[in-house]
């Protein structure tokens, strides 16, 4: 892929259409589970923080590329598509920083997105910004490097197993949001099994069509990135394209 | 840039317009996930009110996909910034 590409995608990315976002919107969430998950996620948010000040102060050089993939989660999540059942839902792009920056720093890009979209968009909310957080950029981060490693301990090449990190990781958040909504909601007369079934027939179903267009799109950045900044990858990953002994950090 | 670009760019252009077409014109009636979530848990709660609103909403029916747009601006520069700087270095 060249850089031509890249600003078709780029392109492709900028639809001005109204975003309904997949977030837990401001204050469907009861008091004592967004903080619960306030806590959760803010714990994630400093090792995050903490393991990205030392990977951008080991390698400088990779303040730009940590932008880059910051900011294709910023297009992506701005996103909306039509999917199957008369919905319409978001791509995230959490898997690509993942991959190259370590799970837990995609927690500090998923803050400063979910702030944006909470303060300036009314999407989300600063009440829910802690389970919505850890959905996107917990949940998705962790489980896109777990199945990475897993396709690359197969011997899958890297196209399949970049792209299935993506598919899954986006699968995956919505199904966390689906979690936590069917928890919090869950009582006597509406069991958590019953709530999830529900929730996860609104998210998994638009999300599956949308997981496999992420996954697309994450593959060829990733390529991009791969042909155009190999030797900042290789200091950050030395072993991201191995098959065997795949490390990303956490 | 080359003619070959401004060519790709423009060509990326009409495609936006076209998705943008697509997904808003001939899917108006798709709802977003989030506010089907939303009435789930109005009927799996109905008693349930939302206990916190958003500081700041937009009544205008433009300003947010002009938000939205922003954001994706936002985004672009810096993914176009990261691609000039790469192509660059290369040279």
């Amino acid at each position: 892929m060249n850089k031509n590409t890249l600003a078709y995608l780029g392109l492709a990315l900028l639809l001005p259409g109204v975003a309904n976002s997949m977030h837990i919107a401001e204050g469907f969430l009861p008091a004592s589970w967004c903080i619960g998950w306030w806590a959760v996620y803010l714990a994630v948010l400093i090792a995050g923080f903490s393991s990205l000040k030392k990977t951008i102060g080991e390698h400088p050089n990779a303040k730009l590329l940590f932008a880059a993939v910051g900011a294709y989660v910023f297009i992506l999540s701005s996103l909306k598509l039509p999917s199957v059942a008369g919905s319409s839902s978001h791509l995230t792009g959490i898997a690509l920083g993942a991959l190259l920056f370590g799970a837990s720093s995609m927690s500090v890009v998923g803050l400063i997105v979910l702030l944006f979209q909470a303060l300036l968009l009314a999407h989300g909310g600063l009440t829910t910004l802690g389970a919505n957080g850890f959905s996107m950029a917990v949940c998705g981060a962790f489980s896109a490097v777990w199945a990475f490693r897993l396709l690359k301990g197969l011997k899958a090449p890297q196209w399949l197993a970049v792209g299935s990190a993506s598919f899954v990781s986006n699968l995956v958040i919505y199904s966390c949001t689906s979690a936590q909504l069917a928890v919090a909601f869950a009582d006597s007369t509406a069991s958590f099994t019953s709530n999830l079934i529900k929730f996860l027939s609104i998210f998994a179903v638009t999300q599956l069509p949308l997981a496999a267009i992420e996954a697309v799109f994450t593959v060829l950045a990733f390529q991009y990135i791969q042909r155009t900044s190999n030797a900042e990858i290789q200091q950050l990953n030395p072993n991201l394209y191995e098959t065997k002994n795949t490390h990303i950090p956490a | 840039m080359k003619r070959k670009t401004h060519i790709y760019l423009l060509s990326g252009c009409l495609l936006v317009l076209l998705i943008q077409f697509l997904a808003t014109d001939l899917f108006p009636g798709f709802t977003g996930t989030d506010d089907q979530s939303v009435e789930l848990i109005q009927q799996i709660a109905p008693g349930y009110q939302p206990w916190a609103k958003h500081l700041i909403e937009f009544d205008q029916p433009w300003a947010e996909p002009v938000l939205f747009a922003l954001q994706a601006i936002i985004g672009l520069s810096v993914i176009g910034y990261f691609v000039w700087k790469q192509s660059k270095k290369k040279a």
